[in-house]
């Protein structure tokens, strides 16, 4: 069953809609969030509670198109969420990672007390990464998206694992730049 | 703001992007897969074509493989002090620098390899590694015919050692001549081949007599002879291969077991199972010209020796 039509289950607020997203999209939202969690109940019970949401958020919403793009931002924000709960227990080896490597795109460390909209930021990497170059853009995704780790990466497009290493510190880089021009300097 | 945030924020960015690299991840997998599909059959293509190959023992067209003639030939060169080696495959001898001790000897190739060779007015001429060094005259200067791909040259003007055939060479005397092996490399003496030398496999001269004849007393007979690379007569030549055309049972000569070119290259040796006058005259009928034509009669004709 194709996107479209799973959509159409939401809106008809049919029951197969969970069952026809966990059929298509289950075993890869479950994997976003156990790369994160690194607990399988803790992320199956993420992807349920990502149908739970997805469900309550179409409609309004339509993503006809972009079905698991829109349950996958729910799932990774989910496991981001818990993740910042439990930050104290410190088991979130790849979550402290990603975190650590964030911070270094973040223009002034001082600004951390600013609200900053997260809508915004969201636009501005976006605009940031469609100048990006196919690759790297890929890349990026990769690896802040789906919280695929470097050496899956590098399997992935064939690329050796200090090569993904490089090109990540780079995109970074430019992020923060991007980020500064975007009006986040202090 | 901190890295969280930020993170966080990573997840709103356009579906597209997402979904661009989940069709880029599938489109890479699927070119490994064809790559190594692709891979698969090159190598089983080149098991195919190479395994027979080695079983057979094919010369191959590497220079360095001891079948080919060109191998045997820088073999031979290394051991007579050459210094740089024959290159079939790039048209001769690079730097053929024979040493001083003048040492002419054939070098003795093992078992299914050949020296380099060719045929010239139906005599095969074998090298010796002996540079010939006296003054060439370009008007006599001859162009190999082609490339002997069984190893040993059967055609006119035909050689093993030189697959593009740009070759050539100059007869010095009936039993030498120069080649040069390649476009500009040295002259190298060549030498026609003679009994007992035994490098290149009995059956690939034409033994000159017929093998169909009955009798094995007679093929023993024929056994005996072999062809010598000479220059024949052009009418000895001529009567022998009349000759052996109607021999052979249900043919005109059926008396006739072997015809070959013994010693004397002016004299075609004739063996017959018949003391009949009828059919010896049929068989000198066949001598229209002055060849001659010697008659032995085997011991199944009823001649007592």
């Amino acid at each position: 069953m194709d996107d479209d039509q799973i959509v159409e289950l939401y809106l008809n607020r049919h029951e197969n809609a969970i069952a026809e997203t966990a059929k298509k999209y289950g075993a890869k939202l479950r994997d976003i969030a156990y790369r994160i969690l690194n607990d399988r109940e803790t992320a199956e019970e993420c992807e349920y509670d990502a149908y739970y949401k997805t469900w309550n958020l179409i409609p309004p919403h339509e993503p006809r198109n972009y079905l698991f793009a829109f349950v996958g931002k729910i799932v990774r924000h989910l496991a981001l969420d818990i993740c910042r709960k439990n930050n104290r227990k410190k088991r979130y080896a790849l979550y402290c990672e990603l975190t650590q490597e964030m911070e270094e795109c973040i223009p002034a460390k001082n600004d951390t007390e600013a609200e900053i909209e997260a809508r915004f930021l969201s636009s501005l990497i976006d605009s940031f990464l469609e100048h990006c170059p196919e690759e790297r853009r890929n890349v990026f995704v990769k690896r802040y998206w789906y919280f695929e780790p470097l050496a899956q990466i590098a399997e992935t497009y064939g690329f050796t694992e200090s090569k993904v290493k490089t090109m990540l510190s780079r995109i970074r880089a430019d992020l923060k730049k991007q980020l500064e021009e975007g009006g986040y300097q202090i | 703001m901190n890295g969280h945030d930020l993170l966080d924020a990573a997840g709103g960015i356009r579906p597209e992007f997402v979904n661009t690299t989940e069709r880029k991840q599938r489109r890479i997998r699927l070119v490994y897969q064809w790559a190594a599909a692709a891979a698969c059959l090159c190598l089983i293509a080149a098991a195919v074509i190479l395994i027979p190959r080695i079983k057979s023992g094919h010369r191959d067209d590497t220079k360095d493989q001891p079948g080919n003639p060109a191998y045997a030939s820088a073999e031979g060169l290394a051991e007579n002090g050459v210094e740089e080696m024959v290159n079939s495959d790039e048209g001769g001898v690079e730097e053929a620098a024979v040493n001083d001790s003048g040492n002419d000897e054939a070098v003795a190739v093992s078992d299914g390899d050949y020296p380099a060779m060719l045929m010239v007015n139906g005599i095969l001429y074998k090298v010796t590694y002996v540079p010939y060094e006296e003054e060439i005259d370009e008007a006599e200067v001859l162009k190999v015919t082609g490339y002997a791909e069984d190893g040993v040259p059967v055609q006119e003007g035909e050689q093993n050692f030189d697959r593009t055939s740009v070759s050539s060479y100059i007869i010095i005397d009936d039993d030498n001549i120069a080649v040069r092996m390649g476009l500009e490399e040295g002259w190298i003496i060549f030498r026609a081949e003679t009994e007992g030398e035994g490098d290149v496999p009995a059956d690939f001269l034409d033994p000159g007599y017929g093998a169909d004849g009955p009798g094995a007393e007679d093929q023993d007979a024929a056994a005996d002879g072999y062809a010598e690379a000479r220059i024949y007569a052009p009418e000895l030549l001529d009567l022998q291969n009349r000759i052996s055309a109607d021999m052979g049972p249900d043919h005109r000569l059926s008396f006739v077991t072997a015809s070959m070119i013994l010693e004397d290259p002016d004299r075609l040796h004739v063996i017959v199972n018949t003391q009949d006058d009828e059919l010896i005259k049929l068989l000198e009928s066949y001598n229209s010209g002055n060849v001659l034509l010697e008659i032995e009669y085997s011991s199944q004709s009823g001649i007592e020796e």
